[in-house]
């Protein structure tokens, strides 16, 4: 291994080390197989090598950004955490990662990008706040509108709505499969065994957003906390994998976040003002350039014209003259 | 079709209800006193649930990957077959709304940059895991079907008994010599007398 692998990822916030489901995956992955990963913590999409998060910058095989193929990237690199699996156990991660993914992922979505309230309180402020200035303004209604086009093509009905009809239906699955993950884990530390799989990579990034963000609309954060080794589990990994962001308890946060905020945004704020003054010298030119020196720039190639113009009908009368 | 709310095959018709597709007919007839999942403690129905996302996520997806996204496919078998019902001018728009129908669900679900060797690949993990599960067993749960293994007979069959473009789908399948002799004994057991299929 020469070159270090470098991962990008959405930063985090609300405790946890990112707050993307995916990222989350492949974070805890890759915590738990042990690879010596190089990680950035954006809150910029275009400044990933793939346009998007999370994405794996490889030596060999250029960017890649889908998780599942990071994890494959990092099984060829023998950073692999289904090692100790067997073959029967390897086929039951791979079976209740689908089970996540059709039934868990679907209302994750919903919760997230789709219900009005959390959407406007929780997912479009974060990332209003956190992505830096002129893309904040678009990104997360284009990052929602993904979202729900996707939300769509899954479930397979063009027509969705964000609505009670949708809301029962995707709360329905959730509801089931976590209840199906909580009677699978029952008291066990990890799904396997004593040591975390891929599929408990899987589960964490899907269940630790659910349990950590602080939702208006709760539904599924109420079903999960009363699922103590659900909740545990998530909080036992965030502890054990994660410790520097699972000290920042919610009571904790609050008074340690007006500080990081005042000293996160000082830049920020020197940006804008920075960025504010040249709007306004931008707006003055072109006010000046559209009334009054408009006529000077047109000048220039129309007094070369004039005067070659007026040289030439100057040569012409001397003709004359002559 | 005019019977249905949602014109979605399969379906039954109980009195003035018509209950459509694999999940919701469980549902009902489990409503109904008939189950084969009692049988099953928390952590196998936990387990057969996962399975059978197992197939709607990756075999499902892969079969109709196959079917729209492989063009030799598309165009030899599945837009002929799709728009056969339909008169002419009708049936070439709605086989190709049909097509980018799915090739956008597929760049949702994150498949659109697969390649067809990278879907089989997939198709093998599949019934590499389902091998594995199933193991020497009669059903997947030991001695009783359940409803996985309606679902897997159902994918498995289809997939062994139909004629595409190349043989490489169902040779995926075959090499899973257990996997074979559970869809014949299912075929056996219960579809004796329709004839047709694999033993013929």
């Amino acid at each position: 291994m020469a070159a270090p692998l470098e991962l990008f990822c959405w930063k985090g916030g609300w405790g946890l080390p990112s707050v993307n489901t995916e990222c989350l995956t492949v974070l805890a992955y890759a915590k738990f197989a042990g690879a010596p990963l190089k990680v950035h913590k954006i809150a910029n999409p275009w400044r990933s090598p793939t346009g998007s998060l999370p994405a794996l910058k490889t030596p060999e095989e250029g960017s890649l950004s889908q998780p599942s193929k990071i994890i494959i990237q990092l099984k060829k690199q023998k950073y692999n955490a289904d090692y100790d699996l067997s073959a029967k156990e390897g086929a039951d991660a791979l079976a209740f990662i689908s089970l996540l993914e059709e039934k868990l992922l679907p209302a994750l979505i919903y919760t997230l990008w789709v219900d009005p309230k959390n959407y406007v309180d929780v997912t479009r402020r974060w990332h209003g706040e956190n992505i830096p200035f002129p893309l904040n303004f678009f990104l997360p209604g284009r990052m929602q509108s993904r979202q729900l086009d996707r939300l769509r093509l899954v479930r397979g009905d063009s027509r969705l709505e964000p609505g009670d009809e949708t809301e029962k239906e995707l709360y329905r699955d959730a509801l089931e499969c976590m209840d199906l993950l909580s009677q699978r884990l029952a008291s066990h530390k990890f799904f396997f065994g004593d040591s975390p799989s891929s599929l408990d990579a899987h589960v964490f990034g899907h269940l630790a957003p659910l349990l950590k963000m602080k939702l208006p609309n709760a539904k599924l954060q109420q079903h999960l906390k009363s699922m103590d080794n659900l909740s545990n589990f998530c909080s036992n990994i965030l502890t054990l994998y994660f410790p520097s962001e699972g000290e920042d308890t919610p009571g904790r946060k609050f008074s340690s976040q007006p500080e990081s905020s005042d000293f996160d945004n000082e830049p920020h704020k020197r940006r804008n003002q920075v960025l504010s003054v040249l709007v306004a010298l931008g707006a003055m030119l072109s006010y000046a350039l559209l009334t009054g020196i408009l006529s000077i720039q047109h000048v220039r190639p129309q007094g070369a014209l004039d005067s070659s113009e007026r040289h030439g009908v100057g040569a012409h009368e001397e003709e004359d003259d002559d | 079709c005019s019977l249905q709310s949602e014109c979605k095959v399969p379906f039954i018709h109980v009195g003035n209800q018509v209950v459509s597709e694999l999940g919701p007919i469980i549902q009902f007839t489990k409503a109904k006193g008939h189950s084969l999942s009692d049988v099953l403690d928390d952590v196998q129905r936990a387990e057969m649930k996962a399975y059978m996302e197992l197939m709607n996520n990756m075999l499902l997806t892969a079969e109709l990957y196959i079917q729209w996204c492989d063009e030799t496919t598309a165009a030899e078998i599945t837009r002929p077959r799709y728009s056969s019902p339909y008169p002419w001018p009708l049936k070439h728009i709605l086989a190709y709304q049909k097509q980018w129908e799915v090739r956008r669900k597929m760049s949702a679900v994150g498949w659109a940059e697969k390649t067809l060797e990278q879907v089989y690949e997939d198709v093998a993990q599949c019934c590499q895991a389902l091998s594995q599960r199933l193991g020497t067993q009669m059903y997947f749960f030991n001695r009783q079907p359940t409803e996985l293994d309606a679902l897997v007979f159902g994918h498995l069959f289809t997939i062994l008994t139909t004629q595409l473009t190349s043989n490489e789908l169902s040779d995926k399948v075959k090499t899973y010599s257990n996997l074979l002799t559970f869809v014949h004994r299912i075929e056996q057991t219960y579809f004796e007398d329709q004839g047709g299929g694999l033993s013929s």
